[in-house]
C-alpha cells in the first residue's frame, strides 16, 4: 500500500464512535482528482457520502461508464450544496454592502470604529460558518470600504465633511483593513474549530 | 397532497434493492447497477434514507488488496418497515394514468 494515494478522514468505525485507522484509498484519474476537490464543498454529513462516491468510481469499468459515474459525482455536489453555496455568497453580499454603507453613511467622529465593528464582526462571523473559505471572508469584507472609497474617489461627489480621502491612491491605503479582516475571520474559523472539537 | 419523501421511482428501486437481501450490506456501485440509478441519483436518495434513518451506513473494514474501501449501506428496522409499505402502495397517480393511457391505446 505504500506510495497510494489516499483521500479524506479515516473511515467511520462500525460503532459510529471515532474512525477507523486507516485512510481511504483515492482513485487516479484527472475526473477523479477534480471531483475530490469539489467534494470540499459538500456539507459535513454529505461528505463521506461523496468520498463513497469517490472511492466507488475505481472499481467502475473505464471509459464511458466510469466517466458517467464521475459526471454524476459532480451533479450530486452540485444538487448537495448548491443552497450552501448561494446561501455563503449572499452572507458575503450582505456583509460588504453593510459595511460599505455604514462607511459611506457614517459622519460622526466615531463611525470609523463603528466601522471596523461591523467589518470584524461580519468577517467573524463568515469565518465561523464557514472556515475553510475564512480568507475569502477576510479579503472581500476587508476590502469593501477601500473599494467603495475607490470608486467614489474615482466617480462619486466631491467630499463634502472632514475626510482625508481625496484621491483614488489615498482610498487604496485602506486595503489595511484586510489585515484585521483576516484576523478576525480566522479567529472565526477557530471558534468553529474547537466547536467542533468540543462535540466530538 | 405532498408526494412522500420516499414515493419516487428512484427512492421506490432503492428501497426494494436493499429490502431483496436485508441482512446485506450492500455498497453503492452495486446498487447502482441493479436499480439502473446514475450515481447522480443514487447518492442523494442514499443521503436522504440516511438523514431518516432508514438506511445504515459503515465503511468496509478490510477490502482485498487492489480495491477501495466501500462505504456500505443496509435497511435498518424502520427502513425495512418502510419498504414493505412502500410496496404496498399503489404507485404513484402520474405513472397510474400513463400506463392507462398507454393500455387504452
Amino acid at each position: 500500500m505504500a506510495g497510494r494515494r489516499t483521500f479524506g478522514r479515516g473511515a467511520r468505525r462500525p460503532d459510529g464512535r471515532g474512525t477507523v485507522s486507516h485512510p481511504i484509498r483515492r482513485p487516479d484519474g484527472r475526473g477523479a482528482r477534480l471531483l475530490e476537490s469539489a467534494l470540499r464543498l459538500l456539507p459535513g454529513p454529505r461528505r463521506e457520502l461523496g468520498e463513497a462516491l469517490l472511492a466507488e468510481a475505481s472499481v467502475v469499468a473505464p471509459g464511458w461508464r466510469r466517466f458517467a459515474w464521475i459526471a454524476g459525482g459532480f451533479l450530486f455536489v452540485a444538487r448537495e450544496s448548491a443552497m450552501r453555496v448561494v446561501g455563503y455568497g449572499l452572507g458575503l453580499a450582505v456583509a460588504v454592502a453593510l459595511v460599505a454603507t455604514l462607511d459611506r453613511i457614517g459622519t460622526s467622529d466615531d463611525s470609523g470604529q463603528v466601522v471596523l465593528l461591523v467589518l470584524l464582526v461580519c468577517a467573524a462571523a463568515l469565518g465561523f460558518i464557514a472556515p475553510r473559505w475564512a480568507w475569502l471572508a477576510g479579503l472581500v469584507v476587508g476590502s469593501a470600504v477601500a473599494v467603495t472609497a475607490m470608486a467614489t474617489a474615482a466617480w462619486g461627489p466631491a467630499p463634502t465633511g472632514k475626510t482625508s480621502i481625496h484621491t483614488v491612491g489615498d482610498a487604496a491605503t485602506l486595503f489595511v483593513l484586510i489585515v484585521p479582516a483576516l484576523i478576525s475571520a480566522y479567529l472565526g474559523a477557530g471558534a468553529a474549530w474547537l466547536r467542533r472539537r468540543s462535540r466530538d | 397532497m405532498p408526494a412522500r419523501p420516499d414515493s419516487s421511482p428512484q427512492t421506490r428501486a432503492v428501497l426494494r434493492a436493499l429490502h431483496d437481501h436485508p441482512a446485506h450490506w450492500r455498497y453503492g456501485y452495486d446498487i447502482s447497477r441493479e436499480t439502473g440509478l446514475a450515481s447522480g441519483t443514487l447518492y442523494p436518495i442514499l443521503g436522504r434514507l440516511s438523514d431518516r434513518k432508514l438506511v445504515e451506513t459503515r465503511w468496509e473494514e478490510d477490502p482485498p488488496e487492489g480495491r477501495p474501501r466501500r462505504h456500505l449501506y443496509r435497511l435498518t428496522a424502520d427502513g425495512v418497515a418502510r419498504a414493505v409499505a412502500v410496496a404496498q402502495e399503489p404507485v404513484a397517480a402520474r405513472v397510474t394514468r400513463r400506463r392507462t393511457a398507454t393500455e387504452g391505446a
